[in-house]
């Protein structure tokens, strides 16, 4: 039954987005309800997964040898996760139908769009699901696979660019985190995730550097995806796919596959206890520190939109793996804290940007002066997630950040503390680059003249509206009353769900 | 319910009302809205001071809790100098919106300056009602941006400069405090003030100074900068003359208390007695008042010497928040730092020792919380005076504004008031506070030379952060900065009231001006200004109950409660201060204003005009912070980015370019195939080279090439033709069979 339900939300997308291929419809309305009842059904099928609670492993195919299963388990982390991913796919299918209307040839290839864009659904789903290494490692590919045509979309020549580079960089990190995955299968006692580390440590005795080295190449594999600093380059570029795939998929699904396949690396298979105080930790932590102070800087300096929220986005991975990179439950907690929230601020700040680009055609941030006295939802919205992305207390952005800044502080490491350091400095940053844009729209100064604004420039409709109304609710009550949430991650993050 | 959470809670209220009437109602509704906030500021008003009287009545104060918001919860506290900054805040509220009603009246976007000016009121309520450092920093933060809508508010170019560097110091301060914070919350587990210092007097394990020197100079930063302190006041001229007027008067009356309090709570929980400290915060005190007080007096703007003058009598108070400090290390010295936990009335108390120095903290303390009311009452007058003045004058100019207050008496009084009661002239506000600050900051420099009261009653050495030399400079200085203050405000006083107009058409229309205020806007200022000799009068009345009840739990209120004496404000000693401030405030204004800064300017009629004469170039908010954040950083960051940004794709290139090379792309040839085509070359060049070497003459090319790929298509041809033939194919069979024979024999 459990596990009908999870092969069900795995498959269902593609089914449904292969089904879309064949089927008539009689107008793009009626096709938009079909797209849009199959996600929903599959969040609501996740949803009833959730509510039955964590479970153990479940073997579904064994391969050659013992380790070598593919199978599937819902843990916390993995609830957190599946949680975070079916809440915020229907918002942005919903969101997409407007957007792909006004996308330029959008409508030729709509229809294999939508069955890329939903097929992601299940693979990062997979992700989420995975019950071990061999089989997170087949869905992370998945991923890659999937998710090209939807960066290629508009088939210009930067897209194709973009999506070639993408693909080089996906493959050649996924083969680095194989190193991981054969190291582990040899060192390990099992390759299934189990809080602590499954490493068989009176084997690994001898060749503890060695491991260590293995960890930081699997790391940095898993990290091409979450942005980590040298591999980043492929994400501004990534901007050039649809709002509806920069939002979701190069904010939420695929980057955070990045930095959940990290955690579970770190956390359930080589285990802290080993990692910790090593060479390997400082190196990383070093290196992430430095990401989170790059991203920013780079963000202030760029001048277009999607790409400036994308060095963001970079900036803010690295919250993430920095708060795994602690090795204590608590940063576990605040990463996953970071992962969630910072997943509903940035899709919230790009589909704004998403909307100004469609309703404006504007794609720079010098264009978007008083623009806010035209688009006064939009922006009011854009200026409550910016609030949020800076650390503004009352928003949720500021009680992940807090409880990042807390457990770096307990671990009484010192590259935490500068870690923290890092922090404010990328938040004053992350201020500098929102807020111009924010002030900009609001303040073009006296002599602005609101007459060279086109007059067609207007709100969009409800759509685009209904998510991003949800998100700033979800902002202001993580912001506000978060003490369940916080627990559960806490209690995730000690192993104890 | 009864500890501020009400005053908070309601101007937020109020302005979701605002924001609804702007919203449905078509008419009018400017109106409505002021009307709107004049009501939110009275209803503060009366429940703030509500709040002390029932606090004097002896209703218990309770703490409320809002559990859960932002991760910690908002806690808020009662006591009695939150009380009266409560007051104060809805005082200076009430009366700028009374102010505004009439002065805003022909802004276009006076709602927009409504609604932020009812966020602001309820963030600094928020802020000094707060009973732990996240509430605090919670307020703080609202605080900062919704008052970078005030100083944004004209959209002019300059305002919108004057706010990105409002905005950016705001932010940057913020993100300080929260690294303070941070700290704080590591080192002692707690952000409550009770708790904070209850941590550090009791010395808890693993407490490090370090860390707290660290968090409490991270939280300095934010502060301070709210403040206008030394390094971080740049933000300040530019924001303060930007802002309208009732803004800018709020700016400097209460926002800028926000800053000290702030240092204040940091000061007395998170570092007591500690000298050092006391120490650094004299130094930036210094600095300031000196740093601004020179800035006013050379300044040739009416609102920009004005906000000068706050920034130096800022710098005044932040002396007297170091001097309590090191005051604070003295005693603790005297009598032991456990003496000090006990509560007043044990034996240390009968001492006479103890009863002189407990003596000169509480001047410190009293000047230093006077003079935070003073100042505001002050600058309340005199910014809206500016407002006055702007709206009739249309500039900020001294050379423009020139002659304006002549036969204006009411204009007159309060400017005199407000300006002298700054000023430290005596029977006036300001001089109360400022003896106070003086005789602690004399006494105290005395002792240290006398090496008076050190151990009397332990016997250990104590330690003392200060030495005599250095306060008998900022003794010095303290007096000095004080005389810039009065030359500063002759200097207003003089353009305002005595000189004429250069040009005279303009000077008859200021004459003619009778109606230059309205009644609510003379009520607005004079309510302000009633006060300043009221305190200056009878300073035993006044100041002292006021101080004695802020300052009852505060700080080390314990020992002060006993020890308040009244201070003979008007002794020769403390009057000789105040006259050595006066002389030299002359002798400033003489030299500086009337002979460097009165130089000719106007052109048209040959007379003296004012103008700026502090050197351009020592501007630190474009040369220092501008020039790091815009263009050094950026540049220095951008470098390294660009080089990391590009790694990957480096080495990409590099092994496309070395081990990866790729082949060259086929190409079609006209003719031939490539065999033909190299042999050709090859044959070509072979004969080029032989001509050249042997015959030494003329080369005529043979065309290889060409020749070889006719024998090719011949050759080819001619194969074709023998494939398809017949005879071919028996050819072939032959050839068959003989290789199977020879198989057959090989294997066989």
């Amino acid at each position: 039954m459990v596990l009908g339900l999870m092969l069900a939300v795995i498959l269902l997308p593609f089914v449904g987005g292969l089904l879309l291929q064949f089927l008539k419809f009689k107008d793009k309305r009626q096709k938009q309800c079909y797209i849009f009842s199959y996600v929903l059904m599959n969040t609501l099928l996740t949803y009833l997964l959730l509510w039955q609670g964590s479970m153990e492993l479940i073997r579904v195919i064994n391969f050659a040898g013992a380790k070598l299963d593919f199978s599937l388990k819902l843990d916390g982390m993995g609830m957190v996760f599946a949680g975070l991913v079916s809440t915020l796919w229907p918002l942005a299918t919903l969101y997409s139908f407007p957007y792909m209307e006004h996308e330029h040839n959008g409508r030729v290839h709509e229809n294999i769009f939508y069955l890329f864009y939903t097929a992601t659904y299940g693979v990062t789903l997979g992700i989420a699901m995975s019950g071990n290494m061999l089989t997170m490692y087949c869905f992370y590919e998945l991923l890659t696979l999937v998710t090209v045509p939807l960066v290629m979309h508009t088939l210009t020549r930067e897209a194709v660019l973009a999506s070639r580079k993408y693909f080089y960089y996906s493959l050649g990190g996924a083969a680095f985190a194989f190193i991981g995955l054969i190291f582990l299968v040899v060192y390990g006692d099992s390759l299934a995730f189990s809080y602590g580390g499954v490493l068989n440590l009176t084997q690994a005795g001898g060749e503890k550097d060695l491991l260590l080295f293995v960890y930081v190449l699997a790391f940095l594999g898993f990290g091409v995806k979450a942005a980590v600093c040298p591999f980043n380059s492929w994400l501004p570029q990534a901007g050039v796919a649809p709002t509806p795939v920069t939002a979701l998929l190069h904010a939420v699904a695929v980057v955070k596959s990045g930095a959940f396949a990290i955690m579970r690396l770190t956390y359930y298979s080589f285990g802290t206890d080993f990692l910790r105080g090593t060479w390997a930790q400082y190196l990383l932590l070093c290196i992430v520190i430095f990401t989170i102070v790059y991203g920013c800087s780079m963000a202030v300096k760029e001048t277009h939109i999607k790409r400036r929220l994308a060095f963001s986005t970079i900036s803010n991975l690295s919250y993430i793996l920095f708060g795994v990179l602690v090795m204590t439950p608590l940063g576990l907690a605040g990463a996953l804290c970071h992962m969630v929230f910072h997943g509903v601020m940035k899709i919230c700040s790009f589909f704004c940007a998403g909307a100004m680009i469609t309703q404006a055609h504007v794609n720079y941030v010098h264009e978007l002066d008083g623009m806010a006295k035209k688009m006064p939802r939009i922006f009011a919205i854009f200026t409550i997630s910016s609030f949020a992305l800076m650390g503004v207390p009352g928003l949720c952005g500021f009680v992940s950040k807090w409880h990042l800044a807390k457990a770096a502080f307990a671990s009484g490491n010192l590259l935490a503390f500068v870690g923290v350091g890092g922090l404010l400095v990328s938040a004053l940053l992350t201020a500098i680059y929102m807020l111009s844009i924010v002030v900009r729209a609001y303040f073009p100064g006296n002599d602005f003249d609101y007459g060279r604004l086109a007059d067609d420039i207007c709100d969009p409709d409800w759509r685009m509206l209904l998510p991003l109304v949800l998100f700033v609710v979800l902002m202001v009550v993580f912001g506000v009353f978060n003490a369940s949430v916080v627990d559960f991650f806490r209690a995730v993050a000690f192993g104890q769900i | 319910m009864r500890d501020g959470f009400w005053t908070v809670i309601f101007p937020f209220v109020m302005c979701f009302w605002v924001w609804f009437v702007s919203r449905v109602k078509k008419k009018d509704k400017k109106k409505l809205c002021a009307w709107i906030l004049l009501l939110a500021s009275a209803v503060e008003f009366v429940v703030a001071l509500g709040m002390v009287l029932c606090d004097l009545r002896g209703f218990a104060m309770e703490a409320t809790e809002v559990p859960g918001v932002g991760g910690l919860g908002l806690h808020f506290m009662y006591s009695g100098f939150r009380g009266i900054l409560g007051v104060l805040t809805a005082f200076a509220w009430l009366v700028t919106s009374l102010f505004s009603f009439d002065y805003m009246k022909s802004d276009t976007n006076v709602i927009k300056y409504d609604v932020f000016n009812l966020l602001t009121l309820g963030a600094t309520m928020g802020i000094f009602y707060a009973a732990d450092l996240f509430t605090l920093f919670f307020f703080f933060e609202i605080m900062s941006f919704t008052s970078f809508v005030w100083v944004a508010h004209r959209r002019t170019r300059e305002a919108l400069y004057a706010s990105g560097t409002y905005l950016g110091v705001a932010i940057a301060g913020g993100m300080a405090i929260l690294m303070g914070l941070f700290i704080v919350y590591h080192q002692l587990g707690t952000l409550s003030f009770d708790r904070i210092s209850d941590c550090v007097m009791a010395g808890m394990d693993g407490v490090s100074l370090t860390w707290l020197f660290a968090a409490a100079g991270c939280m300095f930063v934010g502060f301070g900068a709210k403040a206008g302190a030394f390094p971080v006041h740049v933000w300040l001229p530019q924001s303060y003359t930007e802002a309208p007027a009732p803004a800018t008067a709020l700016l400097s009356a209460i926002l800028s208390k926000t800053g000290i309090f702030g240092i204040m709570l940091v000061t007395l929980d998170v570092l007591p007695m500690q000298g050092r400290w006391g120490v650094f915060l004299l130094l930036v005190g210094v600095v300031t008042m000196v740093l601004g007080g020179i800035r006013g007096v050379t300044s040739s703007n009416f609102k920009t010497t004005l906000a000068y003058s706050s920034m130096s009598q800022i710098g005044f108070i932040l002396t007297g928040v170091g001097m309590q400090s090191l005051l604070a290390e003295y005693l603790a010295g005297t009598i032991g730092t456990a003496g000090l936990t006990l509560t007043a009335g044990a034996g240390y108390m009968d001492s006479e020792a103890v009863t002189e120095i407990t003596k000169v903290f509480g001047m410190a303390v009293n000047g230093t919380y006077l003079h935070m009311l003073n100042h505001s009452l002050v600058k309340l007058v005199l910014f809206m005076v500016a407002g006055v003045i702007f709206v009739q004058v249309g500039s900020y100019e001294l050379n423009q504004v020139r002659g304006f207050g002549r036969r204006k008496p009411f204009l007159l009084v309060v400017f005199v008031l407000a300006a002298a009661g700054v000023g430290g002239i005596p029977f006036l506000n300001g001089y109360v506070s400022k003896t106070l600050l003086h005789e602690s900051i004399a006494e105290y420099a005395r002792w240290l030379e006398l090496r008076e009261y050190v151990s009397v009653v332990s016997s250990i050495e104590p330690v003392i952060s200060a030495s005599a030399k250095m306060m008998q400079l900022v003794e010095a200085l303290f007096l000095f900065s004080g005389g810039l203050t009065v030359a500063y405000m002759t200097k207003l006083f003089v353009v305002l009231f005595v000189e004429k107009n250069s040009d005279k058409k303009v000077q008859e229309t200021y004459d003619a001006k009778k109606d230059y205020a309205s009644m609510v806007e003379k009520f607005a200022i004079g309510v302000c200004a009633l006060p300043i000799p009221f305190i200056g009068m009878l300073p035993n009345l006044v100041a002292k109950p006021l101080a004695e009840y802020g300052l009852v739990r505060f700080g080390l209120s314990g020992l002060l409660a006993h020890h308040q004496e009244n201070v003979h404000y008007y002794s020769l000693k403390n009057l000789s201060g105040a006259l050595i401030s006066i002389v030299t405030g002359v002798l400033v204004y003489l030299i500086v204003v009337r002979i460097m800064i009165l130089r000719r300017v106007l052109a048209q009629n040959k007379e003296k005009g004012y103008r700026d004469i502090f050197p351009s170039w020592l501007n630190m908010e474009k040369y220092v912070y501008r020039a790091v954040f815009y263009t050094a950083i950026p540049f220095i960051l951008g470098i390294f980015s660009r080089i990391l940004d590009s790694i990957v794709d480096t080495v990409v290139v590099i092994l496309r370019k070395t081990v990866y090379s790729d082949r060259a792309l086929p190409y079609e040839l006209p003719e031939g195939n490539r065999v033909t085509h190299r042999i050709g070359c090859t044959m070509e060049r072979v004969r080029l080279l032989y001509y050249a070497m042997m015959r030494k003459e003329g080369y005529v090319p043979k065309n290889y090439t060409h020749k070889l790929a006719m024998k090719k298509t011949d050759l080819f041809e001619n194969l074709r033709i023998i494939e398809n033939s017949l005879s071919f194919g028996l050819f072939m069979f032959c050839v068959g069979l003989g290789l199977t024979m020879i198989y057959l024999l090989v294997v066989n």
